[in-house]
C-alpha cells in the first residue's frame, strides 16, 4: 500500500517536473527579451552570454517611450485596431443576425459565397486590392487601412452559431409587440450574447495589433506606420549591426506588453473563442 | 399584408447584411476574380496597357525552378511544422490532463507565445539564433552539441524558421488536445483499466483514436496557416540565403510587390489557392478512413 503512494507521489512529480521544464522552454524567450532590454550593450555582446545585467539598464526604456516616433507606432496601431475591431463586430453581428433572423431572398447563396471565400488565401486578393485603394486615393492612408479589413468571414460564422442557439420565442415575442431588428438585435440578441462580443473582441484587436503584411504593403509614410511595420523597420536599420541591441529588446517587450495583459486579462474569452470552433461548423 | 412584410423582410435582410457585404465584395470577392483575370496578362502594375498572355506565365511558373524551389520549400515547412507541433502539443496535453493542480498556470504560460506579435517574437528569436554569441549556441556547445549559423547558413534556414514557429503554434494545438483529451469518457479508459490495459495501451488505443478529429482538424488548420506564414520570413530570412526560405507566399510578395510582375504574381497566388484546396481535399480524402467521429 505503502508503496502505491510513493509512486503515485513520484508520478505527479514527474508530471509537474516535466510541464515546469516545458514552460521555462516557453517562456524562455520572454524572459530573455526581458533581460537583454536591461543590459548594457557589453553586456549583450559578452562571450559566454551573461543571464542578468549588472546593473538594470532601465535607461533602454526611457530612450524607448522619448523615441517620439515609435509612441506615434504604438498610438497608430492601437487606436486603428480599436476602430476595426469595433466596426467588424458591428457589421458581422447584423450579417449574422440576417442570417438567422430574417426571411429574405438570395440568403442561402450568400452564405455559400461567404463560406468559398473563407478558404482563399489572403494573398491572391492583394493585388487587386492594392489597386482599388489606390484608385480611390485611399492606399498610404488608415482609412484605407481601416476600410479594408473591417469584416470578417469568421465573426459572421462565430456570431452566427451563436444567435442560432437563442430562442426564437423570446425573439418572435418581441416581433410581436412590434420591436423592429435594429431594437431586437441591439437590445436582445447583443446582450445575450455578451461573451461572443467579448471573445471576438479580444481575438479581433491581438489580429489587427499583431498584423505585418498588408499594412506594410499599403502604408508608405513613415509617420503612417502600425507598430508591428515600425519594428521590423528599427531591427532592419538598426539591429543588423548590433549597435542598439538593448533597445530593440526594450521596444519589443513595449510592444508585446500590452498584449500579454489583455491575455491575461481575457483568457477566460480567448480560449472559449478558439476551442468552440463554430468558425468550421457549417 | 403577407406579401408586404416579405418585402420588407427582403428589404430589412440586405439592409443588415450590406455594410459587411460591400468590404468582402470591394476587397475580397471582387479580387479574386480579378486575380484570375490578372494572371492571364502581363501587366506590370505602372504601365497603362498590357497584353493578354495566355498561360504563359503558369507555363513559363511550373517550368521554373524558382518556383519548383518554393514549392518544395512550402512543403518541408508545412510537414515540417505541423508535425512536431502537433506531437509536442499532444504530449502536453497528455501529460497536463493528469496534473490535478496548476494545469491553468501552465496552460497560459505555453500559450503565450500565441497571441505574441510575430515580428516582435522573430526579433527575439534572431537574437537567440546569433551565431557568435548567441544563447541558443552557448546551450549546445555547453551540453557537448556543435553550433550552427542558425538564420544566417543556406543549411539551417529552414530550420531556424520551423523553430520559431513551432514555438509559437505549440500551445495552440495544446489547447485543442485537451479539450479533446477531457471529452474521452472516462468510463472507456476505466473498463480498459479493469482489462489490464497498460497506460501506453489505453494511449495508443482510445485517447488517439478518440481525438483524431481534433487532430484532423488541427491538421487542416496548420496546413493553412503554414501556406500563409511570411512575418517569420521577413524578419529572420527574408527569402534568404539564395533562397532557401523562400515558399510559394514569400515568393509570391517579392513578385507583386518589389519586381511589380503583377500577371505572374497573381499566377502564383491562384496556385497557392490550388494548392491549399487540394492539400485539404487530401486530407479530407485521408480523414475518411482513419478518423474516428462519435455515433
Amino acid at each position: 500500500m505503502k508503496n502505491v503512494k510513493i509512486l503515485r507521489n513520484a508520478k505527479l512529480i514527474m508530471t509537474h517536473l516535466f510541464l515546469v521544464f516545458c514552460c521555462v522552454v516557453f517562456a524562455f524567450p520572454f524572459l530573455w527579451m526581458i533581460t537583454n532590454s536591461l543590459k548594457t550593450k557589453d553586456e549583450i555582446w559578452a562571450v559566454p552570454p551573461q543571464v542578468l545585467p549588472a546593473v538594470p539598464q532601465w535607461m533602454n526604456y526611457s530612450d524607448v517611450f522619448k523615441d517620439s516616433i515609435f509612441m506615434r507606432y504604438m498610438w497608430n496601431s492601437m487606436y486603428t485596431s480599436i476602430l476595426i475591431t469595433a466596426i467588424t463586430l458591428v457589421t458581422s453581428a447584423m450579417f449574422a443576425y440576417a442570417l438567422t433572423n430574417i426571411r429574405f431572398k438570395g440568403k442561402n447563396i450568400l452564405f455559400a459565397v461567404i463560406m468559398v471565400t473563407y478558404i482563399v488565401p489572403t494573398a491572391a486578393t492583394n493585388i487587386p486590392a492594392y489597386i482599388i485603394l489606390s484608385k480611390v486615393k485611399l492606399i498610404d492612408t488608415h482609412f484605407g487601412l481601416i476600410l479594408s479589413t473591417c469584416s470578417s468571414i469568421f465573426n459572421i460564422f462565430y456570431f452566427r452559431t451563436m444567435f442560432m442557439q437563442i430562442s426564437k420565442d423570446i425573439l418572435g415575442a418581441a416581433r410581436v409587440d412590434g420591436a423592429g431588428h435594429g431594437t431586437i438585435l441591439w437590445r436582445i440578441v447583443a446582450p445575450m450574447s455578451t461573451s461572443s462580443f467579448m471573445t471576438l473582441g479580444i481575438l479581433g484587436f491581438i489580429g489587427c495589433y499583431n498584423s505585418y503584411v498588408w499594412p506594410s504593403l499599403i502604408l508608405r509614410t513613415k509617420s503612417k506606420y502600425v507598430i508591428s511595420i515600425g519594428l521590423q523597420l528599427f531591427f532592419s536599420t538598426d539591429g543588423a549591426y548590433g549597435l542598439k541591441w538593448g533597445t530593440i529588446m526594450a521596444s519589443c517587450c513595449v510592444t508585446i506588453f500590452p498584449l500579454l495583459l489583455l491575455f491575461f486579462i481575457g483568457q477566460k474569452w480567448i480560449m472559449n473563442g478558439i476551442t468552440s470552433d463554430s468558425g468550421v461548423k457549417a | 399584408m403577407l406579401h408586404r412584410t416579405s418585402v420588407k423582410e427582403n428589404l430589412y435582410g440586405w439592409m443588415f447584411v450590406f455594410p459587411a457585404l460591400i468590404v468582402l465584395v470591394v476587397f475580397w470577392i471582387w479580387p479574386v476574380a480579378d486575380s484570375i483575370y490578372l494572371s492571364f496578362t502581363d501587366w506590370d502594375m505602372i504601365a497603362p496597357t498590357y497584353k493578354m498572355v495566355g498561360l504563359k506565365n503558369y507555363v513559363s511558373l511550373l517550368g521554373s525552378n524558382t518556383f519548383k524551389q518554393a514549392l518544395t520549400n512550402t512543403f518541408v515547412f508545412a510537414v515540417g511544422v505541423t508535425v512536431p507541433t502537433l506531437i509536442i502539443g499532444f504530449l502536453i496535453a497528455v501529460i497536463m490532463s493528469h496534473a490535478s493542480f496548476g494545469a491553468n498556470f501552465y496552460r497560459t504560460i505555453m500559450f503565450a507565445p500565441y497571441i505574441t506579435p510575430m515580428i516582435a517574437a522573430s526579433i527575439v528569436w534572431s537574437w537567440i539564433y546569433e551565431p557568435r554569441v548567441g544563447i541558443l549556441n552557448f546551450l549546445l556547445n555547453s551540453i557537448g552539441l556543435p553550433g550552427s549559423k542558425w538564420n544566417q547558413s543556406m543549411s539551417s534556414a529552414m530550420m531556424s524558421v520551423v523553430l520559431v514557429t513551432i514555438w509559437k503554434q505549440a500551445g495552440y494545438t495544446m489547447i485543442f488536445y485537451l479539450e479533446g483529451i477531457r471529452k474521452v469518457p472516462s468510463g472507456l479508459l476505466e473498463a480498459a483499466e479493469i482489462d489490464g490495459a497498460s497506460p501506453l495501451q489505453k494511449l495508443f488505443h482510445i485517447t488517439i483514436p478518440m481525438v483524431s478529429p481534433t487532430t484532423f482538424f488541427l491538421v487542416i488548420m496548420s496546413t493553412i496557416a503554414t501556406m500563409q506564414a511570411y512575418d517569420q520570413i521577413q524578419v529572420l530570412t527574408q527569402g534568404g540565403p539564395a533562397g532557401a526560405t523562400r515558399t510559394v507566399l514569400y515568393y509570391y510578395y517579392q513578385e507583386a510587390f518589389s519586381k511589380f510582375n503583377t500577371g505572374k504574381a497573381s499566377a502564383i497566388a491562384l496556385l497557392l489557392v490550388v494548392i491549399t484546396v487540394g492539400l485539404s481535399l487530401i486530407e479530407t480524402a485521408v480523414s475518411r478512413k482513419t478518423v474516428h467521429y462519435e455515433r
